[in-house]
């Protein structure tokens, strides 16, 4: 857990708009409908969902366990498996082999499809599964939400599960969108036509 | 009542054209900081502010990018001022703040001005005492800290655009800085 045992990374969000009435039984339902599901049995390569804040294995989503007064608190779990195309060659070779060895001739193009897929969903099951762990701040008095990292593919998983959890929109906070929130109406003008100071020198 | 955010703009356009921003605060932040690490904070707090470590200056993108990396153990930026002052910009810092009530060590890049890898001095520690009391205890430490963080880094920033869309950005302080660099960078260079 990064906020917790590690030397936290941030990226803010602001809530842009607040739902009608944020209560436990509001939020819990949300997670609940969104939660992650395992797949480590199954043939699907990934599995994008809420857990726990303090348990990446549970989701029963106690108000206990993700309201904490000020802030609530979960987290987005995403399990994944990639199967390579070589890794998917080398046994579809094989397993052509042995069509040929049983009926003396090459399978047909449909054939090759079935065995293809039916392969592929055998590899998956088999592939190990890569666990990624986001944490999730949300306060809501000042609508505004952390996700404990930084980068563009965290950013689109938090924004991805929130829309569909949530479906209530958010707006990264960086220099220009925290601008406007600073300054006041009648600077908004003066900020939007802003355009970088010659403090730097030439061309080298 | 704060300014509206524009309707029909792209938000990622605008954030792009509009990075210099963080760049630029960075860099006022640095000069600064340089002559006096001591600024005004949330409700008139000190927080004193120090730029440690690593600065990242970069010029260009994609393919043509130039970038500069100054690891800089004793405050010595001659390298970063000289290349300041050939075009490269600051996008990211390594700097070290303190207020009556944290002190913190972290890096703050440019693009979104979201503290990275945030190292807190006076923090319990969360890892000893164990069960799961103790633990959310260390949570919500954890996220107190980060809010005053947070807090201070908004202040500054506001602080900066205040100042930079203000008429005293070019009568005061972009001269300030210019004859900081001047004075700092190597003969010969340009400014």
């Amino acid at each position: 857990m990064a906020f917790l045992a590690g030397l936290p990374t941030i990226s803010r969000y602001r809530l842009l708009d607040s739902p009608k009435e944020l209560t436990d039984e509001f939020v819990q339902s949300k997670l609940t409908k969104n939660a992650f599901v395992d797949i480590e049995r199954l043939a699907e390569e990934e599995s994008l969902g809420w857990v726990e804040i303090f348990n990446p294995l549970n989701t029963a989503f106690t108000p206990e366990s993700f309201n904490f007064g000020g802030f609530l608190a979960f987290q987005a779990r995403l399990d994944s498996r990639r199967l390579s195309g070589k890794t998917l060659r080398r046994y579809y070779l094989l397993k052509e082999a042995e069509v040929i060895a049983q009926t003396g001739r090459k399978p047909s193009s449909q054939k090759k499809r079935e065995l293809m897929g039916s392969l592929k969903q055998d590899l998956l099951r088999r592939a190990l599964l890569n666990t990624d762990l986001l944490e999730i701040i949300w306060f809501p008095t000042v609508r505004e939400i952390w996700i404990g990292g930084a980068g563009e593919k965290k950013r689109l998983i938090f924004e991805e599960l929130w829309e569909k959890s949530f479906g209530l929109p958010v707006r990264l906070l960086v220099p220009i969108t925290l601008g406007f929130e600073m300054i006041p109406q009648e600077l908004g003008e003066a900020l939007l036509k802003a355009q970088a100071s010659d403090l730097w020198g030439e061309d080298e | 009542m704060p300014a509206p955010y524009p309707k029909n703009v792209d938000f990622l356009d605008l954030w792009t054209e509009k990075l210099f921003l963080g760049q630029e605060f960075l860099t006022w932040l640095w000069l600064t900081a340089e002559s006096d690490s001591v600024f005004n904070g949330p409700g008139g707090s000190e927080t004193i502010i120090r730029f440690e470590k690593k600065l990242v200056l970069q010029k260009g993108d994609g393919l043509g990018r130039s970038q500069l990396v100054c690891q800089n153990p004793d405050h010595d930026w001659s390298e970063a001022y000289t290349a300041l002052g050939v075009g490269k910009k600051v996008i990211k810092a390594h700097l070290t703040m303190s207020t009556p009530s944290f002190e913190c060590a972290f890096a703050l890049p440019a693009d979104t001005l979201a503290p990275m890898s945030v190292k807190f001095e006076r923090e319990a520690n969360p890892v000893e005492e164990e069960g799961p009391k103790s633990r959310i205890g260390a949570f919500l430490n954890k996220a107190a800290l980060l809010t005053a963080l947070n807090a201070a880094l908004d202040y500054l920033f506001q602080t900066f655009l205040t100042l930079r869309l203000s008429a005293s950005w070019t009568e005061e302080e972009l001269p300030r800085l210019k004859a900081f660099l001047e004075s700092h960078l190597l003969s010969g260079v340009r400014v």
